[in-house]
């Protein structure tokens, strides 16, 4: 073979080789940045539900005041956890994981004591039962959220772990993410029943 | 090179990469495909698991879901549910509500309501569990709040536990979440067509891998095309060679010509040792002879001979004559020069180009039925006698 005819092959022989491990270097690195955006989409879910949980609050507290006179306590503290996680939004997760999770958990004292025997009136009324419905639906929401933020970061922690995906994570930083982890309290989002 | 190996060499390649480039080009455009989304109804709207309802009760409550959907697009549903673990092992009423709105294939329909929209309810009722649920779908979210549907809820069962008439309570339950969505309030509602891009990602990476496995086998092609032009030159070259090397011709062998000596009157050993060629007139024609200059080898003596060669044409002289012989060899080496073989370059076909068939079906994502989410919205109750 002459010379010039070698040199030819070889060339195109690494050109090829290139254009193939370019591709899954590409394709790779985009199925992760999607699964890095899907995870980010989640958490801003979660947070607009977590959302509609405190703007309910305030609605809720202000109509079972009239009823419940002696829990007046338990209505400041959930005011004050509500509060308390308004202020946290600009901190990191943990931060606001665990506030989310302490204001649920005195949310389900209170849901606890309103559907006891202790207060027939308050069952009666049309105002709190619809608060309360609606307490119960965004309790609900935030779980199935919840859930699904999980996933999607275990699904993106999954992608940065495993070889060979996990060199092309290492070449750009991408770090595991957190997940939300339910309080030990209040596993299960509260019901509403008047029977 | 002549004109067809420059072809075959420089041309060729720019004209095979450009049309595989160009055909690559146009498959891409090809897959990329406006898609309508068709709205369709699903193929059915009550799935009594528990057996609490007769098949004409059924078809009631179905017609009036199907009318609903067919205005507004927005699917209602009703399973009635015999346990929490057939199908769908599930753990409360909440997660029964989400895995069979979202991820339960219902006649082969997985998610209730239309994809795009997000417009589906689900009404779940297990008396065996003792438990009822609304959930609502992500787009009707507004139209249908908890509270809304907790009031809905509360209306069915009372309705039920009253007078005892399952049929009557959910369609009254249906009716009203209709009334919430639009329905019976506004007239038939223009369901647009909307159009949605889609680049078929699947048909694209086989093309783009097809398109660079053809660019490879055309790059090989070309150097094997090349590489017997360049075997083909070097035979031409190696033919013409041989051509002009050839032998030079022999010499002449020396002849040995006899004549008669006439000093020592014999006949052998006569060397000739030169000849002229002449002509001389005798009279009628002009002859032609070659002198023959012979040596006797035994005395000595030199001396002439003739041999007539033959006549030739009267009336040009020896000098026109051969200015004549000169030119015609000339004319003759000019027209062997003028002949060189030629060897024909075979170009091949270089019409080349895939083809891949972007006719076949290409997938309805997007639009007709099933596919709606829900995110845990609606409202939960306990049915208890």
């Amino acid at each position: 073979m002459r010379r010039g005819n070698t040199v030819l092959y070889v060339v195109v022989g690494i050109v090829a080789i290139i254009a193939v491990i370019g591709l899954f270097f590409i394709g790779t690195y985009n199925s992760l940045v999607s699964a890095d955006v899907e995870v980010d989409q989640a958490w801003a879910v979660v947070q607009s539900k977590l959302q509609r949980r405190y703007d309910l609050i305030p609605n809720l507290v202000n109509s079972v005041k009239g009823f419940m006179a002696q829990e007046m306590d338990l209505l400041t503290e959930i005011t004050e956890a509500r509060s308390q996680w308004g202020e946290s939004l600009g901190k990191p997760i943990t931060d606001q994981v665990e506030n989310a999770n302490a204001l649920e958990s005195v949310l389900s004292r209170l849901m606890v004591v309103v559907t006891s025997e202790n207060y027939p009136e308050l069952k009666s009324d049309a105002l709190v039962l619809e608060l309360m419905d609606e307490l119960a639906g965004t309790e609900n929401r935030i779980s199935v959220e919840r859930d699904r933020y999980n996933a999607a970061v275990a699904n993106y922690n999954k992608k940065i772990r495993m070889f060979p995906s996990s060199i092309i994570a290492n070449m750009n930083g991408m770090m595991q993410r957190q997940m939300f982890e339910a309080s030990d309290y209040a596993q299960e989002a509260p019901e509403v029943d008047f029977s | 090179m002549t004109r067809e190996e420059i072809w075959t060499e420089q041309i060729q390649l720019k004209v095979l990469i450009g049309i595989l480039v160009g055909v690559i080009i146009s498959l891409l455009f090809v897959t990329a495909v406006m898609v309508p989304t068709i709205h369709a109804e699903r193929p059915n709207y009550i799935y009594d698991w528990e057996n609490l309802l007769t098949e004409s009760e059924e078809s009631y409550i179905d017609n009036l879901c199907y009318l609903i959907d067919v205005n507004t697009t927005a699917e209602i549903v009703i399973i009635t549910l015999a346990s929490y673990s057939e199908p769908l092992k599930v753990a409360d009423i909440n997660e029964a509500c989400t895995e069979y709105f979202s991820e339960y294939p219902l006649d082969g329909v997985k998610g209730i309501g239309k994809g795009d929209k997000d417009n589906g309810v689900l009404i779940i009722l297990s008396l065996t569990e003792g438990e009822f649920g609304i959930e609502v779908g992500y787009g009707l979210e507004g139209d249908l709040t908890d509270s809304e549907a907790g009031r809905i809820a509360d209306t069915v069962i009372d309705i039920y536990l009253d007078e005892d008439n399952l049929t009557k309570a959910l369609y009254i339950g249906v009716l009203q979440v209709g009334e919430q969505i639009g329905y019976g309030i506004s007239p038939i509602v223009d369901v647009e067509q909307d159009e949605k891009l889609v680049f078929d990602p699947n048909l694209f990476r086989i093309v783009l891998v097809l398109g660079i496995v053809l660019m490879i086998i055309g790059m090989m092609w070309i150097m094997v095309e090349r590489r017997k032009a360049r075997l083909r030159r070097e035979e031409i070259e190696r033919e013409r060679e041989r051509v002009r090397n050839l032998p030079p011709p022999p010499p002449p062998k020396p002849v040995f010509r006899y004549g008669h000596c006439p000093k020592c009157d014999t006949k052998r050993k006569t060397k000739q040792i030169g000849s002229r060629r002449d002509e001389r007139y005798d009279g009628v024609w002009w002859i032609a002879y070659t002198l023959l200059t012979l040596v006797c080898l035994i005395c000595g003596t030199s001396f002439t001979k003739e041999k007539r060669v033959g006549r030739v044409e009267s009336g040009k002289t020896r000098k026109q004559r051969k200015v004549d012989e000169e030119e015609e060899e000339r004319q003759r080496r000019i027209r062997r020069r003028a002949y060189t073989p030629t060897y024909s370059s075979r170009n091949s076909d270089s019409s080349r180009g895939g083809s891949t068939d972007s006719g076949s079906s290409r997938p309805r994502s997007g639009g007709g039925f099933g596919g709606g989410r829900s995110g845990g919205g609606g409202a939960r109750r306990k049915i208890g006698k």
